[in-house]
């Protein structure tokens, strides 16, 4: 039983590939440009972060070592400094968005720009860390999170077309619009198998001191966590499509977004929207601060943990401190939160495969997963993210340039 | 009428007509996204703060767009159409705005105006669409 | 023992079961006539960095050298003080009083201390 209130570490993990800024808006944008035909990157994406969150896991539980750890254990610093370097430049305009989402949550319902609120967002999520265990990330988070249900409240209120959602779980080609059409496959598949959550989670799995007894839990946490933000994913892109294609409205920014739920949920459907946006957000801001601080201290063999007291682990501490000083200011400086979020989004999708080909050495060493290496299944799955990972990477800024706008 | 013969002859060469139909489009989202926050304000979905400011959005969006036009190699007739058509979508979110700010709910008819601009811009995408 | 795979970038456990950085740096001694053998463990400093190939190596060591709580130099453990060799490597040092864990000090002292509420 205790081994299954580990869930809301998979929860959490979840919430930041499926609810945070980058994803809310591809679903939304997908929803509203081409109705149902983009749920399948969505569900493949679910899958395939089903499959790596699952691998980081059992890599945990069986070494006792993070992705990032085995990751300097087994390719050396050579290697390992290339997803770190990469990880870093790319979260910084991640972690802006994510700022620029939750500030975004606060003028909707405050009237405020947001511009005054990225600060204070960044100032709270340090907050947060500084002064709570990691229990306050993994339990509360998901608790809170479940505001986000209204998107699944509203998706199915709105009476939706089954028929047409089912069609749109097989890749089809579009109609119109080719490039932003493929723009959005690109931006949902980024948001959402985004490296940082393996880090997170096996980081989490390490903190929570996971052994060989978790092997099966840890399959269930990753299937029921990573499905429920598939399905909110989901959601949102079902409400969209309802509500913004068939009113022929093209989404350019948030405060359209915004509109999504009232008309069927009243103002109701604002509020927890705002709210929606907000905790997913920060939710994210505190896993990507994290999983930054994890991937540094643990690659350089730097002190870390979340649990311990900040004095004892400075330089992990330093580092999540140092991102969340610097992330607000492309927000303050008036850049455009949906912008930021496109570009991050898509340069996610660039650095896909130097995070996920260690997977492939790792799962099949039984220096490092045991008896537990991965079975072909798996095997293919991971060789089948590879060959979408190199694709996405080379397609990725193309496609942010002419099917973006 | 002069609108038409200038649609069809864009409606000949291929990326002028491209750049009027996607014109077109962004007016029409713009006018239904300006009415959707009018109605969603008259029903008390939304509050004042958010109206207000997405209004004002909407409105600077809606030049920035128009001056992107106004600059471009669309025809001269269908360009006059377009920049006068984005103004008064632009003018409408303004009103519409200094409304909530007044919080003076009676201005239903001016969501009439933006929902027969929409369907202006709709009926003319369709018989570019149908080129 | 091969010693890439099984030393280098290694996890280092103190004498007080404390983690105490990774194998940067190995430095081997050649004699003829006889194996080469492992004599000292690095950690930390332009060790690590001089591993990076061309300008990005050299512009990062200088970085490490003028700001390094030790100045770009290493941390060195003589071979004798192995005790174990496994997945994580043990040996006899004391990290926190023997200057391994400079740095890590040098920001704990200079900046988290200095945080409100530390």
């Amino acid at each position: 039983m205790k081994k299954l209130l580990q869930l809301t570490l998979g929860i959490v993990t979840s919430i930041g590939g499926f609810l945070e800024v980058g994803s809310i808006a591809s679903s939304a944008q997908a929803g509203a440009s081409f109705a149902y035909q983009l749920l399948w990157p969505i569900v493949l994406g679910t899958i395939v972060l089903i499959f790596l969150v699952e691998m980081s896991g059992r890599l945990a539980a069986v070494s006792k070592l993070t992705v990032s750890g085995a990751m300097r254990d087994r390719f050396g610093f050579d290697y390992f400094v290339v997803p770190l370097v990469t990880l870093s430049i790319v979260i910084y305009l991640v972690l802006a968005a994510e700022i620029g989402g939750a500030a975004f949550a606060l003028q909707l319902v405050t009237g405020i720009g947001y511009r005054w609120w990225a600060v204070p967002v960044a100032l709270l999520a340090w907050l947060l860390l500084w002064k709570g265990p990691f229990a306050l990330v993994e339990q509360w988070v998901p608790m809170i999170g479940l505001v986000t249900l209204v998107f699944i409240v509203g998706a199915l209120k709105l009476g939706p077309d089954w028929g047409a959602m089912v069609h749109g779980l097989v890749p089809t080609r579009p109609s119109h619009d080719k490039a932003h059409y493929w723009f959005l496959v690109v931006n949902i598949l980024g948001a959402t198998i985004a490296p940082y959550l393996m880090y997170f989670y096996s980081s989490g799995a390490v903190e929570g001191k996971w052994d060989g007894s978790y092997i099966t839990i840890n399959r269930f946490i990753a299937v029921l966590g990573m499905s429920f933000g598939g399905m909110l994913a989901a959601a949102v892109l079902v409400a969209a499509a309802q509500v913004f294609f068939p009113a022929g409205m093209k989404l350019d920014s948030y405060d359209q977004i915004a509109l999504m739920l009232t008309g069927v949920l009243g103002s109701w459907g604002f509020y927890l929207f705002a709210a929606s946006l907000f905790i997913g957000c920060l939710g994210a801001i505190l896993e990507i601060a994290l999983a930054v601080a994890y991937m540094t201290s643990q690659g350089l063999g730097w002190r870390w943990g979340q649990d311990e007291e900040p004095r004892r682990v400075p330089r992990f501490v330093l580092v999540y401190t140092a991102l969340l000083v610097l992330a607000p200011w492309l927000i303050v400086l008036g850049v455009s939160p949906l912008k930021v979020t496109s570009l991050s989004m898509a340069l996610t999708a660039a650095t896909l495969p130097v995070a996920i080909i260690p997977f492939i050495v790792l799962m099949n060493d039984p220096v490092y997963a045991g008896k537990h290496t991965n079975g072909w299944i798996g095997n293919v799955v991971v060789v089948f993210t590879i060959v979408m990972a190199c694709i996405l990477a080379v397609v990725t800024i193309p496609l942010q340039l002419i099917g973006g706008g | 009428m002069a609108t038409l013969a200038a649609l069809a002859v864009v409606g000949c060469s291929g990326s002028p007509r491209d750049e009027a139909k996607k014109a077109l489009e962004s007016l029409h989202s713009w006018a239904v996204s300006t009415q959707m926050v009018g109605e969603r304000w008259m029903e008390g979905a939304v509050p004042d703060p958010y109206a207000s400011k997405a209004l004002q959005a909407f409105g600077k969006k809606v030049r920035k767009e128009r001056d992107k036009i106004a600059s471009g190699k669309l025809p001269a007739d269908m360009k006059r159409y377009l920049v006068a058509a984005y103004d008064s979508t632009a003018r409408t979110a303004d009103s519409l705005m200094s409304d909530v700010d007044k919080g003076d709910r009676s201005a239903a008819d001016i969501l009439k105006q933006l929902s027969a601009r929409a369907r202006a811009a709709d009926s003319l995408e369709g018989r570019l669409g149908a080129k | 023992m091969h010693i890439v795979r099984d030393l280098l970038d290694k996890e280092l456990i103190d004498v007080n079961w404390q983690h105490m950085g990774r194998i940067d740096g190995l430095v081997m001694e050649v004699r003829p006539d006889e194996q080469p053998r492992i004599t000292t463990i690095c950690v930390g400093g332009t060790v690590l960095t001089g591993r990076l190939p061309g300008f990005v190596g050299r512009w990062a060591s200088a970085l490490v050298r003028r700001f390094g709580a030790r100045r770009g130099a290493p941390f060195r453990i003589p071979w004798s003080r192995v005790m174990r060799v496994d997945r994580v490597i043990r040996v006899d040092v004391n990290s926190d009083e023997s200057g391994a864990m400079a740095s890590s000090q040098w920001v704990r002292d200079h900046i988290i201390e200095h945080i409100p509420g530390a």
